[in-house]
C-alpha cells in the first residue's frame, strides 16, 4: 500500500510513504516527477505554505490511485471562480506569450496539426496568436502568423470544398456549417491584420 | 521513517554568522595550499572558484503556489513569520497561539511531530533562527527542485545591504549537522562554513576530489540539484526588487504551454491539467507586470 504523509491540495504534490520508502509526487506525476526523498526533505517541504501533513490516513494500492486522488483533490480543493478562471488560462497565456514561445506555437502547428489536416485546432490557436501582444509589437512575427493562418484558410477552403462536392445539399451540410463558423473566426482574424 | 528521540538544544544560542566569519581565513589557507602549482586538479579548483565568484548566486526553489504568495506580497515567509501572521490574523476565532498553528499543520501527526523537531531544534542552537530563511549556491542550474519547480535567483547585491547576513554550509543542515539525537553536531560545523567572501572556496575544496571527472559543462547541474547543495542561510526575508532572474525546466516551460496551446486547439484539457496552466498563467501575469521574465534551462 502507498501512504500519503503531506500534501499540498493546492498543487496537488504530496510525500508518500512506499514501503520503507519516502517520495515526492508532483504533476505531471511522470516518472522524474517522483523522486527518493528523505526525512529532512518532508520537514522542509512542510515548512512551505499550503504543504500541510495528512489529517486522517490515506492509504491506496498502486501510483495510478495515488495520482487520481491527487488530481481529484486538486480540483475539489479549487473555488469556482479558479476552475472558470482556468478555463480561460490558455488563451491567456497565448495572448501574453513572448515571440519565441509564439514561434514554438506556429512550429507545433506546423509540424503536428498541419500533416493531420486538423485546420480547425489549428485557427482556434492562429486567431489568438495574431491578436497577441507579440503579433503587435513584431511585424515579422505578424506576417509568420498570418501566412499560416491564410495558408489554413485556403486549405480548409479545399477540404470542404472537396468534401461537398459529393453532398446533396451544401446548405445542411455539417462540414460546411463548421467551415462557416470558423471563416467568421478566420475573418476576425485577418480583420485584425493592421498594419503596425 | 526514522523515530529519533528529541535532545534539549545548546543552552548558549550560537551565533551562526560570526562561525562562518572565524571559519574564513581557514578555508582561504586550504584553498592557497591544494590551488597551488599547474596540475590539472589545481587548475580545475581555480577555475570552479572563479566561476563562482563570476555566476554564483544563492537560488530559492518554489512551487507555484510559494512563488505567487511572494510575488503577490512582496515578501518571503519562512514558517515562524507564517504562523505568527496566521496567529495575528485569526486571534479572534481560535486564540491559537503561532506554535499552535505549526502544530496543525503538522497535524498533530506523531511521526512528523518527531521530523519537525529536529528543524526545531537546529534553530533554537541559533541566535535569531526563528529568522532562518534555507537557500542554496547555484552557478547557473535549477537548484533543488524536489523543493519546487521554479528557481529564484537572489541578486548578489542582496547581500550588500547592512544587516543582510549569510552564511553558507557544506551541505544541508539538517541531514549532515544534526545527530540521530537530534543535537548540533557543533565541531562538523564550524569547519564546514563559509561567510560570504568565501563561497567560492567553500564550494570548489568541497568537490576537489570530483572535478577531475566532471565535464565542465555539467558543473552547475553537480554542484546544486536534487541531492546536492551548499545551503545558504539568511534571516533578512526576501524582496521582489533583490530577484535576478527565474528559472524554470524548459521541459516545464514547454508543456504548460503546450498545455494551454492544447486547450485552445481541442478545448480537452482536464480540470486538473486547466489548474496547472491557471497557476502558471497567473504567476506569468504578475512577473511581467514586475518586469521579470522566464529564463528557461535545458
Amino acid at each position: 500500500m502507498i501512504k500519503i504523509i503531506a500534501i499540498s491540495p493546492g498543487d496537488g504534490w504530496a510525500v508518500v510513504q512506499m514501503e520503507k520508502n519516502l517520495r515526492l509526487l508532483r504533476p505531471p506525476y511522470s516518472d522524474d516527477c517522483c523522486p527518493l526523498i528523505q526525512d529532512a526533505d518532508v520537514i522542509r517541504l512542510l515548512s512551505e505554505p499550503g504543504f500541510d501533513a495528512a489529517t486522517e490516513e490515506i492509504a491506496m494500492p498502486d501510483l495510478p490511485s495515488v495520482t487520481a486522488y491527487l488530481k481529484n483533490i486538486t480540483v475539489k480543493t479549487a473555488s469556482e471562480e479558479q476552475l472558470a478562471q482556468a478555463g480561460k488560462a490558455g488563451r491567456q497565456l497565448l495572448m501574453s506569450a513572448p515571440p519565441d514561445r509564439i514561434r514554438h506555437s506556429l512550429e507545433r502547428i506546423k509540424n503536428e496539426l498541419l500533416p493531420d489536416k486538423q485546420f480547425g485546432p489549428a485557427l482556434n490557436v492562429l486567431v489568438i496568436l495574431i491578436q497577441s501582444d507579440a503579433a503587435n509589437s513584431d511585424a515579422q512575427l505578424r506576417r509568420e502568423i498570418s501566412e499560416l493562418l491564410e495558408f489554413c484558410n485556403t486549405r480548409m477552403q479545399q477540404v470542404v470544398k472537396e468534401k461537398t462536392k459529393s453532398q446533396f445539399s451544401c446548405l445542411e451540410n455539417p462540414i460546411t456549417a463548421s467551415y462557416e463558423k470558423m471563416a467568421a473566426r478566420i475573418a476576425y482574424g485577418l480583420q485584425v491584420l493592421q498594419p503596425i | 521513517m526514522t523515530m529519533t528521540p528529541s535532545a534539549a538544544p545548546s543552552p548558549t544560542p550560537l551565533d551562526l554568522f560570526a562561525l562562518a566569519r572565524t571559519n574564513d581565513p581557514l578555508l582561504e589557507q586550504q584553498f592557497a595550499t591544494h590551488s597551488s602549482g599547474t596540475g590539472a586538479n589545481a587548475t580545475a579548483l581555480r577555475d570552479m572558484s572563479a566561476l563562482v565568484l563570476k555566476k554564483g548566486n544563492v537560488t530559492v526553489n518554489m512551487r507555484f503556489v510559494t512563488l505567487h504568495a511572494f510575488l503577490s506580497t512582496n515578501k518571503l515567509e519562512n514558517i515562524h513569520e507564517w504562523a505568527e501572521k496566521k496567529a495575528a490574523t485569526y486571534t479572534r476565532e481560535g486564540q491559537q497561539s503561532p506554535a499552535e498553528w505549526i502544530r496543525k499543520k503538522l497535524s498533530d501527526n506523531k511521526d512528523i511531530n518527531e521530523l519537525h523537531t529536529k528543524r526545531t531544534r537546529f534553530e533554537e542552537s541559533f541566535q535569531r533562527g526563528h529568522e532562518f530563511h534555507y537557500g542554496a549556491l547555484n552557478i547557473g542550474g535549477l537548484g533543488a527542485t524536489k523543493y519546487g519547480e521554479i528557481c529564484v535567483v537572489i541578486d548578489n547585491r542582496f547581500w550588500d545591504r547592512p544587516f543582510s547576513p549569510v552564511a553558507y554550509l557544506i551541505g544541508d543542515s539538517l541531514k549532515i549537522f544534526m545527530n540521530h539525537e537530534n543535537q548540533l553536531e557543533e565541531t562538523k560545523l564550524k569547519t564546514s562554513i563559509a561567510s560570504h567572501a568565501q563561497r567560492h572556496h567553500l564550494m570548489a575544496l568541497k568537490h576537489r576530489p570530483d572535478l577531475d571527472s566532471w565535464p565542465r559543462q555539467e558543473w552547475s547541474k553537480n554542484v546544486c540539484s536534487e541531492m546536492e547543495y551548499i545551503e545558504a542561510i539568511f534571516v533578512q526575508p526576501l524582496t521582489l526588487p533583490y530577484v535576478q532572474e527565474i528559472r524554470i525546466k524548459k521541459s516545464d516551460y514547454d508543456r504548460l504551454y503546450d498545455l494551454g496551446s492544447n486547450n485552445v486547439s481541442f478545448g480537452t484539457l482536464s480540470e486538473a491539467d486547466m489548474l496547472l496552466v491557471s497557476a502558471f498563467e497567473t504567476v506569468n501575469t504578475i512577473m511581467m507586470r514586475q518586469n521579470l521574465e522566464w529564463k528557461d534551462i535545458t
